[in-house]
């Protein structure tokens, strides 16, 4: 197969995938749940484990802090924003793992302020004098 | 590697087609980066507040980046590597981004 017809089914692909669901269930609007088992708090989804509701914008880049979607963009900044908050930053699964999302829509030095200082919060909560943080089991991810 | 990620997002967006320097990094805040790698092969070093920024190109290319200084007038570009000389960048393809042709293995200096 040449590259054209690669880059033509996958570009294919690519124009037939669905929009990314959002829900109205709070008065924002955020990126609707979808992983609906485990500790679920709707609409919130799993935030133990906030990568399921956050892939769009990392590790996936189809939402950036300069996407022109504004309505996308704004969802996905409530959403990483409210994850983060419920699990204070530091979901048992993966304490870290909901970082990169939030940082990569900051777009400003308030935004980049308040993530610092969410993060030195979480890791003085949750660091051993050997610098190891207590999660309750698991691992660095 | 997900602390690592966040960091560096707050420091530059550099896997998208246009780098960023110091996106979302408050200016009053010191940093220093050097050597960070960035889509296109080129290793970026520069500080917050922001004086210069060095761009080393590992495989030639165009680099195309945001003016950190968003001044009203092109940032100035200098080619370390051949004593100086002075690189024109052409505007970019958003309001406020420039971009300049590389040599592979050569340095070059971005300031206001």
């Amino acid at each position: 197969m040449s590259n054209t017809s690669r880059l033509q089914r996958w570009q294919h692909v690519l124009d037939s995938l669905p929009p990314f669901a959002l829900t109205n269930d709070t008065a924002p609007q955020v990126a609707s749940g979808l992983t609906p088992t485990g500790d679920v708090v709707p609409p919130y989804g799993n935030y133990n484990t906030p990568l399921v509701n956050t892939m769009p914008v990392y590790p996936g880049r189809a939402v950036t802090r300069r996407s022109t979607n504004t309505k996308l963009l704004s969802a996905f900044n409530r959403t990483t924003w409210a994850l983060g908050a419920k699990a204070l930053w530091k979901p048992q699964n993966g304490l870290c793992s909901a970082w990169p999302a939030a940082a990569r829509l900051c777009d400003n030095e308030y935004c980049s302020d308040s993530l610092l200082s969410a993060f030195d919060d979480a890791l003085t909560a949750t660091m051993e004098p050997n610098f190891w943080p207590s999660l309750g089991g698991g691992g660095l991810e | 590697m997900g602390a690592a990620d966040a960091i560096v997002s707050l420091l530059a967006d550099t896997d998208s087609l246009i780098t960023e320097f110091l996106p979302a990094w408050n200016s009053s805040r010191y940093a220093s980066i050097r050597g960070m790698r960035a889509r296109g092969g080129f290793l970026l070093s520069f500080t917050s507040p922001m004086v210069t920024a060095n761009v080393t190109s590992t495989v030639g290319g165009t680099f195309t980046f945001m003016d950190p200084f968003k001044s009203a007038s092109p940032p100035h570009i200098v080619d370390l590597s051949t004593g100086g000389a002075a690189v024109k960048p052409s505007p970019g393809p958003v309001r406020g981004s420039y971009l300049f042709k590389t040599q592979t293995g050569h340095e070059y200096s971005i300031s206001a």
